[in-house]
């Protein structure tokens, strides 16, 4: 297998405050990997590291590539469309997405409108919260990228379609593509998690399989996870 | 990674709709005032072009404003920095749809100015016969005029490349120190970064209204020289912040986190 990321010795400072100190990560391709950690912990930082939004010391890769700007064509990442009007239509949104990302498929990007039962007539700031998460997982998913960033994507979705997107993500993966979730619902993902990288202490605490978790402690992710801050799992 | 087609394309669809916008309330507003003159019974020979004279300034400024903030935007919004372009494409689409932009939003007031020149040609015959025997006068000829208005112009066209190009170095050199500094030194370099620009612009201003004001010494060989000389100065000061924020852009500037 190889490595769609390789992060090495990054570190991140904002307002004279480390927020990430020395990250060693490697993701290999076709993974899903669950991103965890407490609010704080530096998972949106990583995150926004890695698609070059936040500027730190220290070497990234994506597809062994170490340009910042040659990453932005191989990550697809669930922003908030902060760069539209609350009058812009979710219809001008896509032909957005569509010219400006070669790699946007229109097809599976009306599979994926259709699946979410997403009105593409309607503005921006027509919206709920819910919803415009689905767009933004709609246009994240429509794009064929080798890394999937997906940043608490189900905030505000109701858990009825979060359940149902959660069980179909597998299904718009592309299989050599890797997706990272960071997400508060542990035990709804965990089910679909290959890995786990969990930020505590402005580092890497603990990146391991899921099933290792499982076989190694006996017990769940979330589990895992939370004996983490509770002091119950000897981490080495 | 995405052509600069692309991405001028993106850039200036959306300003296009907010310049028309801009354009839209200048002719309501237009409309509406000489529609009030009317009804006072105040509508003068010459109000049609006087009146879409008054308020084309405005719309102008305005249409100046919201394409400084569209080009803001860019520079810390995910929806366009995300766009898999180097970081010079991006500026350079960016400068280039504002640009074009406004010039749309020129050459529309040229053609009101036209419409209303003919709705009110036979008022404004004495002035603009006036206008004329003046560029037909022996020291006022067609070549010179013609050289003043593209002088002007150009001179124009230069200080709103540096207008923006300035408000941008000062919006980015802001949003990179953020980053490094504490909190309340961000606040006092905010201050000081911002009573720069207000000297700045008033800088900018005061040569321009002393560039309209001598006008008419504008046609002395030296001057004219000197004149150009002014243009080549600002386009060199605009092309040395287009570099620094290209610089900022790569090194230091984040995007605003969702």
């Amino acid at each position: 297998m190889t490595n769609v990321l390789a992060i090495n010795q990054l570190t991140y400072k904002h307002n004279l405050k480390t927020i990430l100190n020395n990250i060693d990560l490697t993701l290999e391709t076709g993974k899903i990997v669950g991103l965890l950690g407490e609010n704080g912990a530096g998972k949106t930082t990583l995150i926004r590291l890695i698609t070059g939004s936040a500027k730190g010391s220290g070497t990234i890769a994506v597809c062994g590539d170490s340009v910042a700007a040659h990453h932005k064509s191989h990550v697809s990442f669930t922003e908030q469309l902060r760069g539209f009007s609350s009058s812009t239509r979710i219809d001008w949104i896509a032909e957005f997405y569509r010219t400006v990302y070669p790699d946007f498929d229109g097809k599976r990007y009306e599979e994926l409108i259709t699946f979410l039962q997403i009105d593409t007539s309607l503005k921006l700031g027509a919206l709920s919260k819910g919803m415009k998460e689905k767009v933004v997982i709609a246009l994240t998913l429509a794009r064929q990228a080798h890394l999937y960033l997906l940043d608490e994507p189900f905030s505000g979705i109701d858990s009825m379609s979060r359940k149902k997107i959660i069980s179909s993500i597998i299904k718009w993966k592309p299989a050599d593509a890797t997706m990272v979730i960071s997400d508060h619902y542990v035990s709804e993902i965990a089910p679909i998690l290959d890995e786990v990288v969990i930020v505590k202490d402005q580092t890497i605490y603990a990146h391991k399989p899921s099933d290792a978790i499982r076989e190694e402690f006996g017990i769940g992710i979330e589990a895992y996870y939370e004996s983490l801050y509770e002091g119950g799992v000897n981490h080495d | 990674m995405t052509s600069f087609g692309a991405v001028f394309k993106v850039m200036s669809k959306d300003r296009f709709r907010t310049t028309t916008k801009v354009i839209g309330a200048e002719v309501a507003v237009i409309v509406v005032s000489i529609l009030w003159s009317w009804v006072t019974g105040n509508l003068t020979g010459g109000a049609f072009f006087g009146l879409t004279a008054v308020w084309s300034m405005p719309a102008m400024l305005a249409a100046f404003i919201f394409l400084a903030v569209a080009n803001e935007h860019v520079y810390t919004r995910d929806t366009y920095r995300l766009i898999p372009v180097g970081e010079t494409k991006l500026y350079s689409a960016n400068l280039l749809s504002s640009c074009v932009m406004y010039l749309y939003v020129g050459v529309v007031q040229l053609v009101l100015y036209f419409v209303t020149i003919t709705i009110d040609s036979d008022a404004l015959k004495g002035i603009l016969a006036g206008m004329k025997a003046g560029m037909e006068s022996p020291n006022f000829s067609n070549a010179e005029a013609a050289k003043i208005v593209f002088g002007l112009l150009l001179m124009s066209c230069a200080l709103i490349l540096m207008s923006w190009t300035t408000i941008s170095l000062v919006h980015l050199v802001v949003s990179s120190t953020n980053n490094f500094l504490p909190n309340v030194s961000r606040r006092a370099v905010n201050v000081v970064l911002y009573v720069i620009v207000i000297y700045l612009v008033v800088r900018v201003a005061a040569f321009l209204i002393s560039k309209f004001n001598s006008l008419d010494s504008m046609m002395s060989a030296g001057t004219q020289v000197q004149f150009g000389m002014n243009i080549v100065g600002i386009l060199v000061i605009a092309a040395i912040e287009i570099v620094a924020n290209i610089f900022l852009l790569k090194k230091w500037v984040e995007t605003i986190p969702n």
